[in-house]
């Protein structure tokens, strides 16, 4: 589509012919001496050119280093981005990352995990480099930290009455701010390609009478690390049972002894 | 089907390519077909006596590369444990190269599809670059460093949790 354009751009200058604005009403009357006149347009992005992206995996060169470096560990990709501008162009578009994500964790024959050494400085053992080494670290403390399942990337962990947004594989953390805390939960919004955290707590709660008030609260993962209120979910939300992110949506159980008598067992928003 | 099998006992007739600087080398069929864009061109009849023109590959990566694929083409099925074995062994020879060369056959096996050269120029490389801080890998491919101090700066403030084992260049602490 895009080479089309270009090719009658350029079929067009050859001819002799000068680029008009014309409305398709008066096509046929554009001649060289006219002005320029009034034409339509739409609001859009599409480039008439090549993307950055397509710009910097346009040499072999880029082509060829993108392939070595997509099975790297994240950490060593992410400190290699300090070689060179061809690297750090090519490592942070989202083509590579895509394609890095697929295959970083294509080559782990079993699920990947890490051993907390220190939440707070961000310091996290791999167990394959553990089992390889021999070495026995000083584990994060007894008391239990508890990790959610990963979400597109990064994990939600709560430690006493911390609660963190943190990636493993870099070390890279962030602590919410504390927000009264209820049950936290962690998404991935595919549209704006950005992670929320979304906080679900009960205002009031009367198991007799099965009335209740629920305040919801969402943040977006490195942003001005912010709660904003939102519309709560339509159906009450047990508090007791970890909520679950799938495919664009964060899945809750619903809290059966709440509200009008239930239909479904599970709510989704 | 008759044609596969005339393709197949034809496998002997010789491919000709001609390097970017000019050079030319012959392999069998069966190697040329290890890469894809060899195939291609066979395929569409491409090939004839002046040779297939490769534009980005040069001779010296080449002439490594027509050895790669004739090896691999003249033990391609029912191998044995010990021809597999062998072939591992030239492979891992084969990889012993300087960092000029390797990053030739790199570009060079990833623009002609040889998949099998590919992934032995990545994991290759791949080795080299793991474990060196980006001061280290510049100098082992001969890279420049084009960022200005205070962009070196700012990018390791952006990235703090990833310089707490590898610090950061020497020249900017």
């Amino acid at each position: 589509m895009l080479t089309e354009r270009r090719e009658t751009k350029r079929t067009s200058r050859n001819s002799g012919l000068q680029c008009k604005f014309t409305g398709d009403t008066i096509a046929g009357g554009c001649r060289d001496y006219y002005h320029p006149r009034l034409g339509l347009y739409e609001e859009s992005l599409v480039p008439v050119g090549r993307t950055v992206e397509e710009i910097v995996f346009s040499t072999p060169a880029t082509r060829a280093w993108s392939d070595v470096l997509k099975w790297l560990p994240a950490r060593t990709v992410s400190e290699l981005s300090l070689v060179c501008r061809e690297w750090r162009a090519m490592v942070t578009t989202n083509r590579f990352i895509r394609s890095h994500g697929v295959h970083a964790n294509l080559i782990a024959k079993h699920p990947r995990i890490k051993l907390v050494r220190d939440l707070f400085g961000g310091k996290f053992a791999d167990i394959d480099d553990l089992i390889i080494s021999g070495d026995s670290p000083t584990v994060f403390e007894s008391t239990s930290f508890i990790c959610s399942q990963p979400c597109h990337g990064l994990n939600l962990g709560r430690y006493l009455s911390w609660h963190l947004v943190l990636n493993p594989c870099t070390g890279y953390k962030v602590e919410l701010p504390y927000n009264g805390w209820g049950r936290v939960a962690l998404g991935y919004d595919a549209a704006t390609g950005r992670h929320v955290v979304v906080c679900l707590a009960y205002a009031k709660r009367n198991l007799e009478t099965r009335c209740y008030e629920l305040l919801s609260q969402i943040m977006l993962v490195g942003g001005d690390n912010e709660w904003e209120r939102a519309e709560p979910p339509p159906r009450p939300v047990a508090d007791d049972v970890p909520p679950a992110y799938a495919k664009g949506k964060i899945y809750w159980m619903v809290d059966s002894r709440l509200g009008a008598p239930p239909s479904s067992a599970a709510a989704a928003f | 089907m008759a044609a596969a099998t005339d393709d197949a006992g034809d496998s002997n007739e010789m491919i000709r390519v001609v390097s970017s600087d000019g050079e030319h080398f012959e392999m069998p069929e069966a190697a040329a077909n290890l890469s894809l864009v060899l195939r291609h061109m066979i395929e569409d009849d491409c090939a004839d006596a002046a040779g297939i023109p490769l534009a980005v590959v040069a001779a010296k990566p080449l002439a490594k590369i027509v050895d790669y694929c004739t090896k691999h083409a003249a033990k391609s099925s029912g191998l044995t444990i010990e021809e597999a074995e062998e072939l591992k062994r030239f492979d891992a020879e084969f990889i012993e190269v300087d960092t000029d060369m390797l990053y030739d056959l790199l570009v060079a096996a990833d623009f002609m599809g040889v998949e099998g050269l590919s992934k032995l120029a990545v994991q290759r490389t791949a080795d080299l670059i793991k474990g060196k801080t980006p001061e280290q890998n510049r100098e082992t491919f001969g890279i420049v460093n084009d960022f200005t101090p205070e962009e070196e700066e700012e990018i390791c403030k952006e990235n703090e949790w990833a310089f707490q084992i590898t610090k950061p260049p020497s020249r900017l602490c």
